[in-house]
């Protein structure tokens, strides 16, 4: 148990992404040092008990703060140049749909529900990109956005290794992952410590793929 | 199968045929650089037996500084007989291989699994995703690349399930995959090792069989050997490789200071591209970045595909004895390695194989709901998603791939031909730098003669077929020559009509050369694409 104290410290802050969160927001870094900890010790002891509210304390926390701090105000706002696009668009579509594009529900579709449905679609596909995380967006760069290193390359075999053996005994992290994912459909995705909620996540992905490789497996009964 | 199956089939097929066939001359409106290659070419072949170069039948096809694989040009030359040289027929070979390759897949899932849910699925998956019915509707080699190569894990298949009888010819119709596309050079040979490997006693106790087969492909491999020293065959490996010391240069930033930087530079920009390819932000939702190569507002897959993606992975690594489920692994790691090899982000067209294998992923967890949820429920779901997509598919790839992307396929050129025919006694002189596949695709839809283009670029070929191609190619077709316009002697030259895109003419040039308006040509978006100016004797004063 304290040699793997050791290894979930080790995960959480053996990464470049900590050490910015420590250097930009000292509150943002102790919630997910100590999310990470304790979810780590509950899913690799399988047994969550009393830790679930405190860990969903700090999960409403660390939303709460990254809504504040992060969240996507343009959500529901048309920039100029996408307006020209959809105008450009309802032409088009009343040209090739006809009637079928030409009442209310075609239009409502184009011009309300199609821009804001994109936009939570791009803030919610954002953060699941393995480039993000371990190759600072490369090759697929964001324009604009001032990326950054969070976990060394090295480590990405490590995190595949992991994610297998999550898909496989450890699926209700597939849940959790799914939990942040809908709630960063609200944050903006440049936010300027990055995918802060998906930290903790990462990091118990990265654990047991370094477990699995200094155990060589991981017995029955540990699963 | 059941009859209830059958109509499923039936459906599902009919729903493929319609969605890669419905306007297939229309959209998209034109052709791109390599499409109007490879559509002339076949036209040329067809009349005269040689390329545009006037190479008897080529084993790879020189074009634009480059080679393009053979089998798509040669296949093309049916097409353009029966139909005619026409849209349609170049991109017919690119549509029946879309269809082939989703019945292909039907029969591969069906012989390894024997669940005609998960295959019917899988070819429903498959008939509708964006990747396949997008590439289906275009004339590239990759899509005779994915056909044959499924052909070829076909007949793998059925030599294991069936009778090894089949093992020549797969290994025949992987050979063959090889010349199709650049991946499946590397994609068919690893597959098909690491199928031996998987059934080596298989494979042991029917040695015959397996050293006949292995002779078949060696015989295959012939032309690619005798081309090996040329250049041509790893000509595009080079163009757009990292490997070289001034990729390492221009792009190993810190690592440049680093001992074994470059070596680090390589294993970093392998990983990272061929990670790439597995984010679900780029399979699911931003579209490959080059314009020829997507549709506006749809990736390679439909973003909610992203649930049953992520069930299937459960699935397959849950229960990876499964012989399927292996051979679906080795597809997946296999059919990355090409494209990890080369400096393009997430490019697709060279990972067709492994977005059949991600469809497949996509079709286990489809199928783990369809076993898991009450039927109704699923069937509902399931019409209502496959709506959706069709409807998803018409909106990007049929309405905006026509209107936002008709330059990509030259549009404006195409119009331009139409308004050049009102102007007989005149000469044009079009300017090209911008867009490369001007001239060739004004000379397939002005059907110039071939023998007459052959005496004109053979002239002009520097050093043998293979070796060295030019970037830039010059074209002289009937009243029409497509090349840069040149400001010293163009302007004194009589009957003659400049054309050139808006950033070729600046309002201050025409004023000060003293340009007279002779015409636009607009795009199907409304905007000015080309301008046309006559110079006036002024103008030749002036210069």
């Amino acid at each position: 148990m304290r040699n793997k104290f050791w290894l979930y410290l080790l995960v959480t802050v053996g990464n470049w992404w900590f050490w910015r969160m420590v250097r930009f927001d000292l509150v943002v870094a102790s919630l997910c040092l100590l999310l990470s900890l304790l979810l780590l010790s509950a899913v690799d002891n399988n047994s969550f008990g009393k830790k679930v509210r405190l860990m969903g304390f700090l999960f409403v926390l660390l939303v709460a703060i990254s809504l504040f701090k992060g969240s996507d105000r343009g959500l529901f706002i048309t920039q100029p140049l996408e307006n020209d696009l959809i105008e450009k668009r309802h032409e088009y579509f009343a040209k090739e749909f006809g009637v079928f594009y030409k009442n209310r529900i075609g239009i409502f579709y184009l011009k309300k529900f199609n821009p804001i449905f994109f936009r939570l679609q791009k803030n919610f596909f954002a953060n699941l990109d393995i480039g993000l995380y371990f190759f600072s967006s490369h090759p697929r760069e964001r324009v604009g956005v001032d990326e950054f290193a969070k976990y060394p390359a090295i480590l990405l075999p490590v995190f595949m290794i992991g994610f297998i053996f999550v898909l496989r005994k450890r699926q209700f992290l597939l849940l959790l992952l799914l939990l942040a994912g809908l709630v960063s459909i609200f944050l903006h995705p440049v936010y300027n410590l990055g995918p802060v909620l998906f930290f903790p996540l990462i990091n118990t992905v990265i654990f047991f793929g370094y477990w699995i490789l200094f155990k060589g497996r991981i017995k029955k009964s540990e699963i | 199968m059941k009859f209830k199956d059958w109509l499923f089939f039936l459906g599902i097929l009919l729903i493929s045929i319609a969605v890669r066939f419905y306007g297939l001359s229309r959209v998209p409106v034109g052709l791109n650089i390599d499409e109007a290659s490879q559509g002339y070419n076949a036209y040329s072949l067809l009349l005269t037996g040689k390329d545009r170069y006037g190479e008897v039948a080529p084993i790879l096809f020189r074009s634009f500084g480059s080679f393009q694989p053979p089998i798509y040009t040669y296949l093309t030359t049916l097409p353009i007989k029966f139909f005619g040289p026409s849209i349609f027929s170049i991109h017919f070979v690119s549509a029946v291989c879309g269809v082939v390759s989703v019945l292909v897949t039907f029969f591969i899932v069906f012989l390894l699994t024997k669940n005609i849910s998960l295959s019917l699925i899988t070819m429903l998956v498959l008939g509708l995703s964006p990747w396949s019915v997008f590439f289906s509707r275009m004339a590239t080699e990759a899509s005779t690349g994915i056909c044959f190569f499924l052909l070829g894990f076909w007949a793998l298949v059925l030599s294991v399930k069936k009778s090894v009888k089949f093992f020549p010819g797969a290994c025949f119709l992987l050979g063959i995959a090889t010349h199709a596309y650049y991946s499946e050079r590397i994609v068919a040979l690893l597959f098909l090792f690491a199928f031996l490997v998987l059934n080596k006693k298989f494979f042991l106790k029917n040695i015959k069989y397996l050293i006949f087969g292995l002779v078949i492909l060696g015989i295959t491999q012939i032309s690619h050997l005798l081309l090996f020293s040329s250049g041509a065959f790893g000509r595009r490996l080079t163009q757009v490789n990292y490997f070289g010391l001034d990729s390492f240069l221009n792009n190993g930033g810190d690592l440049r200071h680093w001992p074994l930087g470059r070596w680090l530079f390589v294993v970093r920009e392998f990983l990272s591209q061929y990670t790439a390819y597995l984010s679900p932000k780029n399979l699911f939702f931003d579209p490959d970045q080059q314009p020829a190569r997507s549709m506006p507002d749809i990736s390679v897959f439909y973003s909610y595909m992203i649930a049953p993606f992520i069930i299937g992975l459960g699935v397959l690594f849950r229960n990876m004895a499964n012989f399927f489920h292996r051979l679906l692994l080795l597809i997946i790691v296999f059919g990355l390695i090409p494209a990890a090899l080369t400096f393009d982000p997430f490019y697709t067209l060279r990972v067709l194989v492994f977005l059949w294998g991600i469809g497949l992923i996509i079709s286990l967890g489809v199928n783990e709901l369809f076993v898991k949820l009450n039927k109704s429920l699923f069937l509902g779901i399931g019409l209502f998603l496959s709506l959706a997509s069709m409807f998803s598919l018409y909106k990007s790839g049929y309405v905006l791939t026509k209107y936002e992307r008709s330059e990509v396929y030259g549009y404006s050129y195409i119009k331009l031909l139409e308004t050049t025919d009102k102007y007989p006694n005149k000469f044009f002189i079009v300017d090209s730098p911008r867009d490369l596949g001007t001239g060739i695709r004004m000379a397939f839809f002005k059907r110039y003669d071939p023998a007459k283009l052959q005496t004109l670029l053979k002239a002009r070929m520097k050093g043998g077929y293979y070796n060295a191609p030019e970037i830039d190619e010059l074209y002289s077709v009937d009243n029409m020559e497509v090349r840069g316009i040149n400001w010293e002697k163009d302007l004194c030259l009589e009957n003659v009509i400049l054309v050139g895109d808006v950033l070729a003419f600046s309002e201050t040039q025409v004023k000060e050369h003293k340009l007279n308006f002779e015409f636009v040509i607009k795009d199907l978006t409304g905007e000015t694409r080309l301008k046309a100016y006559s110079p006036t004797l002024e103008s030749c004063i002036i210069k």
